[in-house]
């Protein structure tokens, strides 16, 4: 059977380690939950360091574009330019709108030409023989009342000179009945040829009148439409005049968006440098927690040895902690570590499982 | 005691015949009967010649009434053909009847017209298709057979050769139109020169019917049934002009057209007439040269059922004979000259047939007759006797009140060789007259030649005989004649004396 002591002892070593096991899974435990607390305290600090700032750019004609906290901004253009630009967009608006109709009297001439291109369409007749024919119809008609006098005579001549019956095979008629008809057909063929002659120019005057006329709706309508395109583009013009104050405005903002930039770069690298630092300052003290932790552990686990072989330790366990830290450190021993930066020492300090003052 | 009177007839009936006028106004020239007389040479009444047959046998003639029309033609090289026909059938030749007929063509009639033109002899008759013969073929063939043939000849019943082309005319259903060849081309109707004219509108009375076609002095005379019309210029039918017309009067049978000298003779509805040829006085004289026959005329005319009727001039006879076979008489019109009432002396033989005529360029006068063609020549008709007759006017002897009391007529005649006859006397209008017989003397008649030669006679004896007779009877007026008859030689009354006593008035 074993020595009470040694039963005292295992006992006081179990429960020594299990406490020390115990109390080194809670410094862990708390050392996580510090480093978080820690990294929320650096987000917050980074997030308030790195808001946008709204800012304002203003021109030298007075216009201004003032940003908002949201990322919104504002024109502010001057009253000059604002003068500028409503009269400019209500002339664009004008000139639109005016390239969206022809032009009333354009297209009252271009109405008339129409009418005129279709009197003179409706005057050409396809059929150059229909034509023709009238022509020689009404050269006939003109001649045909002498024709008729003259046949008359010579009927009344061949009459009393009793020969309106004759027929003959060489004349049909009489030799004065053949040259009368001969005569009258040469006119009749003349007639014919003048009909065609005439249908003919009739209808390429026609035809010049309907080109001319067609050449006129076209060049009215390539009118309008040039100048329908013209007060687009003067609309264009005058939208993109009317908007120009604001471009400049806008682009005034972002000659300062640029400007600010540099002051919001500067704000950004000190935002992640912060947040570098508190990485760092955070991992150290987590390191060091778990430092800290791996040596309670030990010490605490060497005290119960000690206790469990009845080596007494008077120095408490943190004291000794601290002078092995310095030591290890090559600071001083006691209680100031010496040899740190002040902020890793502050955080050193401020994770101190056990509070403890740097 | 009455004394006895004489009545100097001298040249009887040297006025020819008149029926037409009262006879108690008519002098003693004029005769009532004039049969088978001519007007001789010296203005005597005198026997005609006889009609001495030519063709030896009338075979081909059948039972028809003989030769109904006759041409001469000549050719160019002066080849003499005589064409008849008759029978239904076309013949040349005069003693010899030579059927001349084309094969498988059809004659129903025999009235043909026959010209010659450049050669060639044409045929037409109405509604028959024309035929042509020439030397060169030697035979009649239709128109439309024969080469050169153009156009579409008409089927006339007129056809005139005159001013270098045939003129057609009187077609059925087309009586109004003239139609004509081409210049010298009677076969071309549709080429050259060729034409026709419708005169329809150049009647005087608006219509008429054209009969017959003439060329009378530069003009061509155109015959209507009541109308004629006359052109100048025919030479150029395109360009000839109407310079005349006749309204009333016509011509109402082809063949009875015939230049006579200067006139132009035709057979109108109311008698023959004349177409004078003084054109210069732009009128157109005629004259009624048949006159003293007149109705008598007329009334033959209106005998004859088919309006054949033929006529002819002969120079060599001075005479125009105008046969009206339905009434089987002869007129004949001497041409000597006018009397002062403007109309031809007048004689007429009866009995007579003649169906048509032919004078040809040497005078021959042809007739056609029933048994062929006969030759106007001799003094008996085929070898039979004639009676020539004459007989006067009623005579009145200037003593029309009183009676008068032949004893004895005297007669002066030429010729009459051994003649027998008789002469005839009546009182008061009376037609069964007295008759006594005569018999002419013989001379010795100088003849020459004759079966020498074989050839005419050179002269004839001229024969005078003096013949009277006693006679008796009275009346207030007197009729005489003489009646001889001629049986191969000729006679003429020279004279006729007529004595006679006047007695009392009555």
């Amino acid at each position: 059977m074993a020595d009470l002591s040694e039963i005292f002892s295992g006992l006081l070593g179990t429960a020594g380690q299990y406490t020390i096991g115990s109390g080194a899974a809670d410094s862990a435990r708390a050392s996580g939950a510090l480093g978080q607390q820690q990294l929320q305290d650096i987000s917050s600090n980074l997030s308030s360091g790195l808001e946008f700032r709204p800012f304002t750019v203003t021109t030298g004609t007075g216009s201004n574009v003032a940003t908002d906290a949201t990322g919104g901004f504002g024109v502010n253009l001057s009253d000059t330019e604002q003068n500028i630009q409503n009269n400019a967009l209500f002339g664009a608006n004008q000139f639109l709108q005016a390239g969206q109709s022809s032009d009333p009297a354009l297209q009252a001439q271009r109405d008339r030409i129409n009418q005129l291109f279709n009197t003179t369409a409706g005057q050409i007749n396809p059929n150059v023989s229909q034509t023709t024919q009238g022509i020689f119809d009404q050269l006939q008609s003109i001649v045909s009342p002498e024709q008729q006098r003259q046949r008359l005579a010579l009927e009344e001549r061949l009459m009393g000179q009793g020969r309106t019956g004759v027929r003959t095979a060489a004349y049909g008629g009489t030799p004065e009945q053949l040259a009368m008809e001969k005569a009258i057909q040469e006119q009749t063929s003349s007639n014919a040829l003048t009909a065609r002659t005439q249908a003919l120019s009739e209808q390429d005057r026609l035809f010049n009148l309907l080109g001319g006329a067609a050449g006129l709706g076209t060049n009215l309508a390539s009118a309008g439409q040039a100048m329908q395109a013209n007060n687009i583009g003067m609309g264009g013009n005058m939208l993109n005049a009317g908007y120009n104050p604001q471009s400049q405005a806008l682009q005034a903002l972002g000659y300062g968006t640029n400007l600010s930039q540099i002051g919001a770069g500067l704000q950004q690298q000190s935002g992640v440098t912060q947040a570098q630092l508190g990485m760092g300052g955070v991992e150290s003290l987590m390191q060091g927690q778990q430092l800290g932790t791996e040596w309670d552990a030990m010490m605490n686990s060497a005290i119960i040895n000690s206790l469990t072989t009845q080596n007494a330790n008077k120095q408490s366990v943190g004291g000794s902690l601290i002078d092995l830290v310095g030591g290890i450190f090559g600071g001083d021993s006691g209680n100031s570590i010496t040899g740190l930066p002040p902020e890793l020492l502050d955080l050193l300090v401020s994770t101190q499982p056990y509070g403890g003052q740097a | 005691m009455n004394q006895l009177q004489n009545i100097t007839i001298s040249a009887p009936s040297f006025s020819g015949l008149n029926t037409q006028d009262s006879p108690l106004g008519l002098d003693s020239t004029w005769a009532s009967v004039a049969d088978h007389c001519v007007i001789d040479q010296y203005g005597r009444i005198g026997s005609r010649k006889g009609i001495s047959q030519l063709t030896a046998s009338p075979a081909p003639l059948g039972s028809s009434n003989g030769i109904v029309s006759m041409f001469e033609f000549v050719d160019g090289s002066g080849n003499e053909t005589i064409f008849s026909t008759g029978n239904n059938k076309i013949f040349s030749g005069t003693t010899t009847l030579t059927d001349e007929t084309p094969g498988s063509y059809t004659v129903t009639g025999n009235d043909w017209k026959m010209v010659s033109l450049a050669g060639k002899c044409y045929f037409f008759q109405r509604d028959h298709e024309p035929l042509v013969y020439s030397t060169a073929s030697g035979a009649v063939e239709a128109m439309t057979d024969v080469h050169g043939y153009a156009g579409t000849v008409q089927e006339g019943n007129e056809v005139l050769a005159a001013y270098g082309r045939l003129w057609v005319a009187d077609i059925t259903d087309d009586k109004q139109v003239v139609y004509w060849s081409d210049f010298l081309n009677g076969l071309a109707w549709n080429s050259g020169s060729s034409g026709s004219i419708d005169l329809a509108k150049h009647w005087p009375r608006g219509y008429d019917e054209i009969v017959a076609l003439a060329a009378h002095n530069g003009y061509l005379i155109i015959f209507g049934k009541e109308s004629i019309l006359m052109y100048s210029g025919a030479e150029s039918p395109s360009t000839m002009q109407l310079v005349d017309t006749t309204d009333s009067v016509g011509c109402i049978a082809r063949d009875t057209v015939h230049a006579v000298g200067p006139d132009l003779l035709f057979l109108s509805s109311a008698g023959l007439r004349s177409l004078g040829r003084t054109i210069q006085e732009d009128s157109l004289p005629m004259a009624d040269v048949s006159k003293n026959v007149r109705n008598e005329l007329l009334s033959a005319i209106a005998a004859q059922s088919d309006n054949i009727i033929k006529a002819v001039y002969s120079p060599e006879n001075a005479f125009y004979l105008l046969s009206l076979t339905d009434s089987s008489v002869v007129y004949c019109f001497d041409v000597r000259g006018l009397l002062e009432n403007q109309s031809y002396r007048v004689t007429k033989w009866p009995s007579t047939e003649l169906e048509s005529f032919l004078r040809d360029r040497d005078g021959t006068l042809y007739l056609g007759v029933e048994n062929g063609i006969a030759k106007y020549n001799g003094y008996d008709d085929e070898g039979a006797s004639y009676t020539m007759r004459y007989f006067s006017h009623p005579l009145t002897f200037d003593a029309p009140a009183n009676l008068k009391f032949l004893k004895k007529i005297r007669a002066t005649i030429i010729g009459g060789n051994l003649s027998t006859g008789n002469f005839r006397w009546g009182y008061d209008y009376k037609e069964n007259y007295d008759s006594r017989p005569f018999v002419l003397g013989t001379s010795g008649i100088a003849e020459y030649n004759i079966g020498e030669y074989g050839i005419a006679e050179y002269s004839v004896g001229v024969l005078t005989s003096r013949a009277d007779v006693n006679v008796g009877g009275s009346g207030s007026v007197v009729t005489v004649g003489v009646e001889a008859v001629i049986e191969g030689s000729s006679l003429s009354l020279q004279e006729l004396n007529i004595q006679s006593t006047i007695g009392r008035l009555i």
